[in-house]
Order: structure tokens, then sequence, then C-alpha cells
């Protein structure tokens, strides 16, 4: 039934198949419940990535670059080590299977040292999670970071351009911020999940920060459809009562020192 | 086989051309990632994921024969991490817990969103309602536009195990939004 949606069948197939929809009810009910439900996608539906913006696009193959970089540190010690253990093995056979073994628990050793030395999450941990657990969460830390950082971004952007909206004007255009209160509805579900992913208790401000915001969108998103100029009042209020650009901006310059003083932490280490 | 112009970064990325990998991951991250996405339903792990898929790539490059397409190859890769990922989240009982708590707390702030009359809302919440391999299939041949024949391959199942979850999901999707047609949220 798709393909003959998508004009997809041969001749001779679309043919048969319409033959066949004439007399059979239930094919036919059945082909316009997918025709129904391709046509709600096709008006309604966005392909995931276009969920990101572009700057996400622009740092994408950068991210990987990092994680590319990571990936051959990591193999270049498990080859070393087994190149040593090759070597030993074939020239000093008497000795080669003791002494390989006896070399091997040492470099796996100091292997699970340079990692815990490497990782200061694994190094609070070591005791509570297995390595591999502490890697995960850090990894998964950093991506939520970037997440809020995207959404402490647009919601800036949003609120900016709400508090230099001038409710005079506003009235006589007749789309009464459907776009603004578009990306609340989008940005509201966004930080319901962030404020139950932010646990650690590094992230405690960003979460506060969030919840506030989340009012204000709630706020933005339920709007009446038209002329509800003291609505748009009341949120500017609330906006400028929480100081809540204060402190998106607060929390960005803090990002900003603390990449900045991460940059310089792994300068000193590779130097 | 690829285009010419990919086999040429193809050759020039096993010569060790890093800036060749580069453009190959620029070309194809997007699709990467909503492959990832249509596994997993969430933007956060289809990040995660669609990285550490390329980083595999990288690694095994050498493993590429070039018997099939580049992108062949490279999206049944994200479609392997994707599913490793889920099963690894299925394993952490846990993280359910969590997870599922947070899913109550989203509906009742959302409260207020599901009584709009925002379709896309809805929409991609039925979506994300259907199982797995509905929900990638769907994704993957309606909303990315690939053939029947390339999902198949990028998610390792015959042609007609495809059509099937097409035409399930896409009768279910409709079914859950009925609604809509009648107006009654």
């Amino acid at each position: 039934m798709y393909e003959y949606l998508r004009g997809e069948l041969t001749e001779r197939d679309r043919r048969m198949f319409e033959a066949h929809v004439n007399i059979c009810r239930r094919c036919s009910s059945e082909l316009q419940a997918i025709r129904e439900a391709t046509e709600l996608l096709d008006t309604n539906l966005r392909r995931p990535n276009q969920h990101r913006n572009e700057f996400y696009w622009q740092q994408f193959a950068d991210k990987v670059d990092r994680r590319i970089e990571l990936d051959s540190e990591e193999s270049s010690e498990t080859s070393m080590i087994r190149q040593i253990l090759e070597s030993l093995v074939e020239h000093r056979k008497p000795f080669g299977i003791g002494f390989a073994s006896a070399l091997a628990l040492v470099m796996i050793a100091f292997g699970v040292w340079s990692i815990w030395m490497r990782n200061p999450l694994s190094r609070q941990s070591t005791f509570e999670q297995s390595e591999g657990q502490a890697a995960t969460a850090t990894v998964q830390k950093a991506s939520l970071d970037s997440r809020a950082q995207d959404y402490l971004e647009q919601s800036k952007v949003l609120l900016i351009g709400l508090m230099n909206t001038d409710t005079k004007t506003l009235g006589a255009s007749g789309s009464f911020m459907q776009r603004e209160q578009e990306i609340s509805r989008k940005l509201v579900s966004e930080s319901a999940d962030l404020t139950s992913k932010l646990n650690d208790p590094s992230q405690r401000r960003l979460k506060e920060l969030i919840s506030d915001l989340q009012l204000i969108l709630i706020q933005i998103a339920n709007l009446e459809a038209r002329h509800d100029l003291p609505g748009v009042e009341i949120i500017k209020g609330g906006i400028e009562h929480n100081d809540i650009l204060f402190k998106i901006n607060l929390e960005e310059i803090q990002r900003t020192t603390k990449s900045v003083a991460g940059k310089g932490e792994t300068v000193k280490r590779t130097t | 086989m690829p285009a010419p112009d990919e086999q040429d970064l193809i050759t020039e990325v096993r010569r060790g051309s890093h800036d060749a990998f580069r453009v190959l991951v620029q070309t194809h991250m997007k699709q990467a990632y909503d492959i990832a996405f249509s596994v997993l339903g969430d933007h956060d792990d289809a990040d995660d994921v669609a990285q550490e898929a390329f980083v595999k790539v990288h690694r095994s490059f050498a493993k590429f024969r070039g018997d099939s397409e580049f992108s062949t190859w490279l999206y049944r890769i994200v479609s392997n991490c994707a599913l490793n990922r889920l099963k690894h989240r299925k394993r952490k009982l846990r993280r359910e817990v969590e997870l599922a708590i947070a899913d109550n707390e989203i509906a009742s702030i959302n409260a207020g969103i599901r009584n709009t009359e925002d379709t896309t809302v809805h929409i991609e919440r039925v979506l994300h309602e259907l199982p797995t391999l509905q929900r990638a299939v769907v994704m993957l041949r309606h909303v990315n536009g690939l053939s029947t024949k390339q999902v198949s391959k990028i998610l390792d199942c015959s042609e007609g195990t495809v059509k099937t979850h097409l035409h399930r999901g896409l009768k279910q999707m409709r079914e859950k939004l009925q609604f809509l047609k009648d107006g009654e949220p």
C-alpha cells in the first residue's frame, strides 16, 4: 500500500492493486488509514537532525576528531603492551612466559593507574564505581552540559526578543507570537527532561535556573491566541523581577571561565 | 559502488588523510544522526551514538572492502551502535526506573501542552510510543525517504519485514491520532 501511495509500483502492479482495492472494502479502508498517516507525517514532522541548530553541526566533526584522538591514545597504549609481550615470548623462550606474565601485570596496573590519574571523576569514585561506569558518566555529563548550553542560548534569544517586543504594535499584527509560543513549548519539554537529569551537585544552580525558565516558558506557551497583551507585560515583569537574563549571562560567564581553566590544565598536562 | 568523489575520499582516508575522513563525517553526519535517533528516540543518545559510530568507522576503516557502498556500511554501524545502546539502557534497571519517574514528571508538567492544538507534539509522542523497530522503519523509510532495500540493510532485516513494520507502524499511528480528525484531544 505504501509503495502505491508513493508511486513506487510498476504500471502493471498499480493497476492490479487498484482493481483489488475497488472491490475490497477492508483494503480500501486500510489504504485510507495509511494515506492519512503519511499526510500527517508529511505536514507536521521534521527530520530529527533539523532539531539541532547550525552551530551544533559546525561542531560535530570537531567532536568526532576529539574522540578519535582519545581512541587512538588508548589503542596505542594497548598495542605497545602487546608488542612488548610478543617480543618477549619470541626472544626469551626459556623465561619468556613467566617474565611476560609478570610484565603484563605491571603494565595493566600502570594502565589502570594512568586512566585513574587522567580522569578526576574516576578518581573520586574508584571505590564506588567501575572504571567503565565513571567514563560513561563523564561523557553523559558533558553531553548534558552541552544540551543545557543550547537550551540556555535558545531561551535567551527568545526572552530578549520578548523583552524588546512593543505590545502596542504587537496587537496590530495577525500572528500573535505564534513562533515564540511554538519554540516555548519545545523548550518546556526540553527543560523538563533536563531538570530530571541534572542531578550532579555541581549542576544545582543550573538546574534551578532551568526550572525558573521553565515557568516563564510555560506562561509564554499558554498565552491566549490573540490580544493577550496584559499577559505579555506580566511575563516581561517576571523576567525582570527574577533577573533571568542576568542569571543566564552569569551562567555563560562561568562556563567560559571553566572552559578556559580546563584548556589551561590540558596545556599544562601536555607540556 | 560509491560515487566517484566519495571513492576518492575513501582512497585518501586509506592513505591516512584525516581531512578526507572529516569530509566523509560532514557528508554523512546528519543521516547518521537521524538513524541513531530513529532507533533511540532521544536526541542526547543520538548525538553520542552518531559520534561513537564515526570513531568505530575510523578505527576499522581498513576492514571496509568496498563491496558495498560506504554509506551502507557506515549506517549499519550506526544502527548497531544504537541497538547496543538500547540494550545497555534496558539492562540498567535503575536508570530505567529513573526514566519512568522523569516521564511522569514530564507528563504532569506538560499537561497544558497536551491540551494545545499543536499537532506536531501529538505526532512526535505517538511516534515515540511505537515499538523500536516500527519507529525506526517509519522514520527511515518515510521521514528520511530511504528505500525499502536501504532500510533493510541498515536494520539487518528482510525487505518483507521492513514493509510489515512500516504498514503496522503507520496504521497504529493513524489509530492513535484519530482524535485529531475528530477534533477531540
